[in-house]
């Protein structure tokens, strides 16, 4: 947590000179729950769920031209479901984290039509990391239903790496759609709860779309 | 699954009542106490599948000492459940007794359960401890309930049946006892059952099944307080069988008499013997005779106590006082009431007594009645008529006590009273008994009359008979006597008579022996001695034709006779025999 505030606080003053662009993006994410109990056994029979998420935040170019950097916070869904053949118990989770998404993504094609007003197609590639802590979370077993706040494995924040690619298209001088693939795992951080033998990271696939809004003063030429 | 503590959650006791499988049945699910982690709330509860375990099971009493313990060794099933009989285990050595020893006394028991996981059967953690407040099994013996115990089903006791603190025992079906039975106290049959007399079914006591019928002992030797059995109705008791020992003979009002009696005759004896031993010196003889008199006076009352000691059993008592037999009607629409009298045809009764072979009474209430009719419709064409005892008689006029009652007319089926002095010879065969009641009514009475025992109406005419037999045998002998004698005389007086006759002249030796016989005053018979006290013919001739005229009369045949023939028929001969005679007697004068 301290490293990922102290690179966020690294990265505002280059996103302060160069921010020109805030974003905003919605899509699904499919999640599933890798996990191993205290004696190291996973759970045979777990499958993962889709979810929602949006986030939304600053985007910016650097000054080496192809490299952009961004910066927001997400809103996402989690969930996974199984069961126990051999004692059947069904159990089911659903939660939902907010998280502070920074990112840093290149432009591996950049292409601009001459037929528009302004028209550019852009394909990169992105990497993220965005620490995320539970707001809500339910778990269902069999009929019963549990509140995951305060739970172990929910309690405390996970930290998700995520890579991906994207491509953007400049409608206008002012607006660019994009689409965007992020993969990646979240892992735990224990904080003061290091006695947990039981491991649970969250693997996710978002799938989003998104659009860039460039604030004035924005560079498109470069 | 490294520290599982387990649960027992189900428990199921049930009877089972099969007789090849003896326990209670004990059914669990084994739970897993450590929860199923999964991400965040972990589950709990967890069934336990498919795990191998010993489970040990201890009866325990009130004190907690181990009455009966034994061990299974089992697997649960896929559900985590196990299934096991308790009583079907093996006992260990911490067992007392077996488990169909266990004393279900009615106490407090408890059960604990123990596991041991895996196959070593040695760790074993409690399960459950837990009071039996049921008696579990119902088919093992030492079973107390404290309370109401109903039972549905059919029960079979093997062994005995005890019903302790005196309390009753109500049996609401029919009651099959096939072995010998003892009942300690008193026994009332009351059925409620209905029939004729005739009807077997009718009857709440019945005896089947041997040849003999009801043997009954009483307590102690018999006694006339002592009933073998009494008979009673609505109206209190009508009879009894009751035994008789010495002491009634003691109170028997007849014994008392005899004894009297004889104490009499041996003062009597007493005083004799004193006498003839006073006299002995006059009349030694005497005393041996006294002496013999005491010996058989003695025999006699010997023999009168044994007699009246012996064949002492039971009577039959009873308000009932005759003994009699069914006899069918002479015509059977006929109607003959108790206490008429009848006449006997052929063992058959009609109330015309004239010409009867016997007159008898119809009985009233017997306390013995023979010749049953063997049914209801035979029973309807007979009466009771009395064979011996008392029996009420319907009597026309008053009735002293003593008199004979005899058939007062025939048909009327009415007695009539004769005193004992007027009873005729032509009344004997119309005797019915003897009154042992008065009656003063002119009209008709009842008189209790005692029938078929010595009445006596024969004993006058018996002791008027006898007199005159003995009077005429005395006669007879006198006769004899004097025959003999005038034999004698006739022998020595007349020549020839002798040799005519064929008499023999009595010996000396006979003489002797011969007795003096007595003659009555009244009987005028030819006096040989006085032959020698004739003073004419006349009277001689009047002599002999008086004694030939006897002796006819006895039945004598004088024509047989050489002496008699002789004189009838040869006037000399019975001249000179006359002659003799006078001159005999004037000779000794």
């Amino acid at each position: 947590m301290k490293k990922s505030v102290c690179l966020a606080i690294l990265l505002l003053p280059a996103l302060y000179v160069c921010g020109q662009q805030v974003y905003v993006e919605s899509g699904t994410v499919i999640s599933a729950f890798h996990y191993r109990n205290s004696e190291g056994e996973s759970l045979s029979n777990l499958f993962g769920s889709n979810n929602f998420f949006m986030q939304a935040g600053y985007h910016s170019i650097t000054k080496t031209n192809r490299l952009n950097y961004s910066a927001g916070v997400s809103y996402s869904g989690y969930g996974a479901s199984g069961s126990d053949s051999t004692l059947g118990n069904y159990f089911e989770w659903d939660v939902r984290y907010i998280g502070i998404d920074l990112g840093l993504d290149y432009e591996i094609i950049k292409k601009r039509f001459t037929t528009g007003a302004l028209s550019e197609l852009t394909v990169y590639i992105k990497a993220a990391i965005s620490p995320e802590y539970m707001i809500q979370g339910t778990q269902t077993i069999n009929k019963d239903v549990y509140d995951l706040a305060g739970v172990e494995q929910f309690r405390y924040p996970f930290i998700f790496a995520r890579g991906g690619a994207g491509i953007c298209y400049s409608i206008n001088r002012t607006i660019s759609l994009y689409a965007e693939y992020m993969g990646g795992e979240g892992f735990p951080v224990k904080i003061g709860d290091r006695d947990d033998k039981e491991k649970l990271r969250i693997a996710s696939h978002n799938i989003g779309f998104g659009l860039y809004v460039n604030l004035p003063g924005y560079k498109s030429w470069r | 699954m490294k520290k599982l503590f387990f649960l027992i959650i189900i428990l199921a006791a049930t009877l089972q009542l099969s007789g090849q499988s003896h326990g209670i049945t004990y059914q669990a699910v084994i739970i897993d106490a450590d929860a199923q982690e999964i991400p965040g709330v972990d589950i709990s509860g967890n069934y336990l599948p498919n795990q191998a375990l010993s489970v040990r099971f201890t009866i325990q009493d009130e004190n907690r000492i181990i009455e009966y313990q034994e061990i299974h060794s089992t697997t649960t099933d896929r559900y985590g459940m196990i299934s096991l009989t308790i009583g079907t285990g093996t006992q260990t050595t911490s067992s007392p007794v077996s488990f169909t020893e266990i004393d279900w006394d009615g106490t407090a028991k408890d059960l604990r359960v123990e596991i041991s996981l895996g196959d070593s059967g040695t760790d074993f953690r409690e399960l459950s401890f837990q009071q039996l407040y049921f008696v579990p099994y119902a088919f093992h013996r030492n079973i107390t309930a404290t309370g109401t115990m109903i039972i549905d089903g059919a029960s079979t006791l093997n062994s005995s049946l005890e019903v302790a603190n005196g309390s009753p025992t109500d049996l609401s079906g029919a009651l099959t006892v096939n072995s010998t039975s003892a009942l300690n106290g008193q026994v009332t049959i009351n059925a409620d059952l209905s029939g004729s007399d005739d009807q077997e079914d009718a009857y709440p006591l019945r005896v089947r099944g041997s040849n003999q019928g009801i043997a009954i002992t009483i307590d102690g030797s018999r006694s006339s307080a002592n009933n073998y059995v009494t008979f009673l109705d609505a109206n209190g008791i009508q009879g009894r069988i009751e035994g008789q020992v010495d002491a009634d003979v003691y109170n028997d009002p007849q014994f008392i008499y005899d004894q009297a009696m004889f104490a009499g005759k041996t003062a009597v004896q007493i005083v004799n013997v004193a006498t003839a031993a006073a006299a002995s010196i006059l009349d030694p003889g005497n005393v041996i005779i006294e002496a013999a008199n005491s010996a058989l006076l003695a025999a006699e009352i010997i023999e009168y106590e044994v007699f009246a000691f012996s064949d002492l059993g039971v009577a039959y008592e009873s308000g009932s006082g005759d003994y009699a037999e069914w006899l069918p009607r002479l015509y059977p629409e006929e109607q003959i009431g108790y206490g008429q009298v009848v006449g006997v045809y052929g063992g058959r009764i009609t109330k015309e007594t004239d010409g009867a072979e016997m007159v008898m009474v119809v009985s009233r209430s017997p306390i013995v009645l023979g010749n049953m009719p063997p049914d209801s419709a035979g029973r309807a064409l007979c009466e009771k008529v009395g064979f011996m005892g008392q029996v009420p008689v319907r009597v026309v006029g008053r009735v002293n006590k003593g008199d004979y009652i005899v058939s007062y007319k025939s048909g009327s089926g009415l007695g009539m009273a004769v005193s004992p002095s007027d009873l005729t010879a032509g009344q004997l065969s119309s005797v019915v008994g003897r009154a042992w009641t008065e009656a003063t009514n002119p009209g008709i009475n009842i008189v209790n009359t005692v029938i078929g025992v010595k009445t006596n109406e024969w004993t006058g005419f018996i002791k008027s008979n006898r007199s005159e037999i003995d009077s005429l045998k005395n006669e007879v002998e006198y006769l004899k006597d004097r025959i003999k004698k005038t034999d004698e005389i006739l022998s020595q007086l007349v020549p020839g008579y002798k040799e005519a006759t064929g008499s023999s002249i009595i010996s000396a030796d006979e003489k002797k022996t011969v007795s003096p016989v007595k003659t009555t005053s009244s009987v005028v018979t030819p006096d040989v001695h006085a032959l020698a006290q004739l003073k004419t013919r006349e009277e001689v001739l009047e002599s002999f034709s008086r004694t030939a005229a006897f002796l006819e009369a006895q039945g004598v045949d004088l024509s047989k006779n050489a002496f008699y023939s002789r004189m009838n028929s040869d006037p000399e001969y019975r001249e000179r025999v006359v002659e003799t005679i006078i001159g005999s007697r004037n000779k000794n004068k």
